[in-house]
């Protein structure tokens, strides 16, 4: 880790103003905008904390392959003819190009077409044109590709560049039992379906952190969708913002950054037969909650996961003021073709670069970009919505203030 | 090689009624623009990385049937689709227009497109090849099938597609 100094320590703590008795979170725009931040960023965050990779399911079957870059970093996530899911970096141990430069597949060798050094699928180094040329220091069998550290939480496999961070279980803390909620639904598995939307957002990446878990904006942000498609479309009353969060559990942060909000599903009722079957599964409390209570999930840094929608969304910073988002449709992997159907008209019409929401959210948080560098000296962003709250609801902004508290944590903290 | 001439002559007939169709986008007559679809048309946008899926069982950019289509419409013309309001400016170039088959009153056809669009300062370009199946009425067609297949692998350039493609 790099090390920091006490100016910077404390510079990141000025960053902040928090004032439990008056209710006040506040924090300066530069945490979008700084150039130094977005370095610390990258060594402090994205070198060190779990960041969502792939789902097993997208690699089913020995060979089966994936690139991707993930914290910037351009990977290749292979199933060995093991079985094991691997990721390496995608670079070849002789001169570093990239070895697979195919989006997925399926293949039991990959040959880098510099000098054709070829690896397995569990990346070891398995041919050498003209080896002899070597001397006796060339150990061909530790000349494998530079694997990735990584672990999977129930199909959900995560990288980590650091070799220090608590195992994958512990980072997620509490977060764990809300991901158990969200995939025990999921009876016999869940699977990535293909179509994954990726675009991009001339904005700083941890603003999608914020806006995805803001019921606040709901009513103006997407009004056109409350408005138009709820009702025109889909036959739907536009929730009331006044009531609909009637019955909400309260926002929490998970530790370690992650964070929740739990709200009334706004329609549909679930079969009294699966109730029941749940209920003997999972307990009444759990089933009934799980059934009737949708769930959105920020695991820090930078994954989300919308249970309304079903997609685990990623957003990856390129620059202070441009992010790359990826979302990913995670259906059960048995489902009725007309539910299924269902599941993918209610992604769809929300999400995505053509649905009815997010170019409403891109052209937000960008107009937010556009002044978070020049606004005057002392300017402040504003997060104390129900601070204090003896009950917070889900459109205020507790869970994203536990995103900020862990994110000034590991940004400020002393080298270790 | 010339085309006969009724190849030829069907051949502008559906020319005219795709520059129609660009000039009604690009000039936001939206409404007009729903018009043109059949009761049960279809407009989708397929997954850039394989066209050929099933909207079923994988996700597009779009999979809308008549009503979505319309509510797209009426959005973008009222004032809270924020992404377009203001709105976009954009010209459409329709080019190589090729019927593809023809059937009783059903015409298959595709042409290329390249869109620009400009606003608040940024401008993105997206290009195509749109795949139709047209049904005649009368002295012109109605759109029963718009399929819209962008040349890109990826709308990061771009950053979203909130105009109508």
């Amino acid at each position: 880790m790099d090390t920091l100094t006490p100016h910077h320590r404390n510079s990141v703590e000025s960053l902040f103003v928090e004032d439990e008795a008056a209710g006040i979170f506040r924090f300066s725009p530069k945490v979008y905008s700084d150039p130094e931040l977005f370095d610390s960023e990258q060594q402090r965050i994205f070198g060190h904390c779990w960041l969502y990779a792939a789902h097993e399911s997208e690699v089913p079957n020995a060979g089966d392959f994936l690139t991707r870059r993930v914290g910037g970093r351009p990977l290749l996530i292979v199933r060995g003819a093991d079985g094991k899911v691997r990721l390496f970096h995608n670079s070849c141990r002789h001169r570093g190009t990239m070895v697979c430069r195919e989006r997925s597949g399926t293949a039991k060798n990959f040959t880098c077409f510099y000098h054709y050094w070829t690896y397995d699928n569990a990346g070891r180094l398995i041919g050498v044109p003209e080896k002899e040329s070597y001397g006796p220091g060339f150990a061909q069998s530790e000349m494998g590709l530079y694997e990735v550290r990584a672990e999977a939480y129930r199909g959900w496999l995560f990288a980590c560049f650091s070799r220090e961070t608590v195992p994958l279980v512990d980072y997620l803390a509490e977060a764990r039992d809300y991901l158990d909620m969200i995939l025990d639904q999921d009876e016999d598995g869940s699977v990535i379906l293909p179509g994954a939307h990726e675009y991009s957002m001339r904005a700083n990446w941890k603003m999608l952190m914020e806006n995805t878990v803001d019921i606040y904006h709901l009513n103006s942000t997407h009004s056109r969708f409350m408005h138009d498609y709820l009702p025109r479309v889909l036959g739907l009353a536009t929730p009331d913002p006044r009531t609909m969060n009637n019955g909400a559990m309260s926002p929490k942060g998970l530790g370690n950054g992650h964070a929740v909000i739990e709200y009334r599903k706004f329609s549909g009722v679930a079969d009294a037969a699966k109730r029941k079957a749940w209920q003997a599964k999972f307990g009444a409390a759990r089933a009934d909650r799980m059934l009737d209570y949708t769930r959105t999930l920020v695991l820090f840094p930078n994954t989300l996961f919308i249970e309304q929608r079903r997609v685990i969304r990623t957003c990856f910073p390129l620059a202070p003021d441009h992010a790359e988002v990826t979302g990913y449709p995670l259906m059960p992997a048995v489902d009725d073709p007309a539910v299924r159907k269902q599941r993918l008209d209610i992604y769809l019409s929300f999400l995505g670069p053509a649905g009815f929401a997010t170019p409403d959210d891109n052209e937000v948080m960008e107009l937010i970009q556009k002044n978070c560098a020049t606004l005057p000296e002392g300017a402040m962003i504003e997060c104390s919505r129900g601070m204090g709250s003896s009950a917070p609801r889900p459109d205020d902004e507790a869970q994203m203030r536990a995103f900020w508290r862990r994110w000034r944590e590991l940004i400020g903290e002393s080298a270790a | 090689m010339p085309l006969p001439a009724e190849a030829a002559a069907l051949r502008g007939e559906i020319e005219t009624f795709l520059y129609e169709e660009a000039e009604l986008l690009d000039s936001w007559r939206l409404e007009e623009w729903t018009a043109l679809f059949t009761e049960d048309a279809i407009s989708r946008i397929p997954a850039l990385d394989d066209p050929t899926r099933d909207p079923d069982n994988s996700v597009f950019l779009v999979a809308e049937d008549l009503p979505r289509i319309q509510s797209r419409a009426r959005q973008l013309l009222g004032d809270t689709a924020w992404a377009e309001n203001p709105r976009s400016l954009t010209r459409r170039l329709i080019t190589n227009v090729r019927v593809t088959a023809t059937e009783g009153d059903i015409v298959r056809a595709t042409a290329n497109f390249h869109i620009q669009r400009c606003r608040m300062e940024r401008i993105s370009t997206y290009v195509g090849q749109y795949r139709y199946k047209l049904v005649r009425r009368g002295a012109s067609f109605k759109i029963a099938e718009r399929i819209v297949i962008l040349a890109q692998d990826t709308l990061r350039p771009q950053g979203v597609m909130s105009i109508i493609v």
